[in-house]
């Protein structure tokens, strides 16, 4: 499959929110898309259906080294070489850092920094064969920019996100593979249900926009960094917050 | 191990390994324009092909693609140790007969 001409992508954490937007995203651009979480779900099964054979999905955590490998190998046999990779899984356990248990800080990092590296390197060396060509977008977090409380751990694996891309564009630059993080504000996704309509308030008031972000807001960004439309951007971090962070 | 295979198998698995990674050491300075003096067993990768820190990795990415695996992930398998092309033949030759 190496002399396939599909763009093939694999998306890390695709069963829900941001992930799922992203593989829906890429998907009507034409990609073949492979990502993976811990556990199905049903929309994720409903664009499978859809997909005519360009979704791919298997149950894999991502802090697993030896099934993240058996995926690309599955994914390398039914599409062909990875040229692109949105790193796009992630966890947030909030509350003070004093009040976090230490295990539930280990696995945040585990899976939003060490599962991001992990999945880059490999891609990467996909990426780097026959002249190389590749694109990756880490999926940051306006927390990794700007301070905000009680998410202290959670921010510091976006901020390391961040420092991964601008290291890894030095590094890639030169055999063609770029390399840029979105980091986005406050979504309507799973990840921020526990934001109270007080503080939901807040950051709407905060924000310029008036509105918490969409998925779709960010994929759409996700869509053109994997794109040739942005092949002279790499090494940055896009925010996409409707301001807040201005 | 080795001492399982004839000598005639182990020789010839090593000359196919050397052919596979003459030919991609080839295709990664072509890729890169880079001219080759010609390739010996104790040619230097880096002093005397010229070879860049990325085009090694790239190197082993793309023998990654030949053989299925990359031995450098392994423990005691270092690619500091590593200077001549016969070195790598070596590294990948003893991995392939510890796989069979």
């Amino acid at each position: 499959m190496s002399g396939s001409k599909e763009k093939v992508v694999v998306v890390s954490g695709g069963s829900k929110g941001l992930g799922l937007a992203i593989c829906r995203a890429l998907l009507a651009e034409g990609y073949c898309v492979a990502t993976f979480s811990r556990k199905n779900t049903v929309e994720l099964e409903t664009l499978m259906r859809e997909s005519g054979g360009k979704l791919f999905w298997e149950s894999v955590d991502i802090t697993d080294e030896a099934q993240l490998t058996r995926f690309l190998r599955r994914v390398r046999e039914k599409f062909g070489r990875v040229g692109y990779l949105v790193n796009s899984a992630g966890m947030a356990n909030e509350g003070l850092l004093t009040m976090m248990k230490s295990r539930d800080i280990s696995r945040m990092i585990q899976v939003n920094l060490e599962g991001a590296i992990t999945l880059a390197q490999a891609c990467i060396k996909q990426m780097m064969v026959g002249g190389g060509f590749g694109v990756i977008v880490n999926v940051s977090s306006v927390v990794g920019v700007r301070g905000f409380k009680g998410v202290a751990a959670y921010s510091a694996t976006k901020a390391a996100l961040d420092g991964l891309t601008r290291s890894l564009s030095k590094e890639l630059g030169s055999v063609g593979i770029r390399v840029n993080s979105i980091a986005p504000g406050f979504m309507e996704t799973e990840m921020t249900y526990e934001l109270t309509d007080q503080q939901k308030a807040r950051i709407i008031r905060q924000t310029p926009m008036g509105r918490l972000g969409t998925v779709e807001d960010v994929s759409s960004v996700v869509k053109f960094l994997l794109s040739e439309e942005s092949s002279f951007i790499t090494g940055h971090t896009i925010v996409v917050d409707g301001g807040l962070t201005v | 191990m080795a001492g399982s295979l004839s000598d005639g198998r182990v020789n010839k698995m090593s000359s196919d390994v050397k052919v596979t990674i003459e030919n991609v050491i080839r295709a990664v300075a072509e890729e890169r324009s880079l001219s080759l003096p010609e390739l010996k067993d104790n040619t230097e990768i880096v002093d005397e092909l010229g070879f860049s820190s990325l085009m090694v990795a790239a190197l082993i990415a793309n023998l990654e693609e030949e053989f299925g695996f990359d031995p450098f992930q392994q423990e005691d398998v270092m690619i500091t140790d590593i200077r001549t092309i016969k070195d790598l033949c070596n590294v990948y030759a003893s991995c392939l007969e510890r796989s069979r």
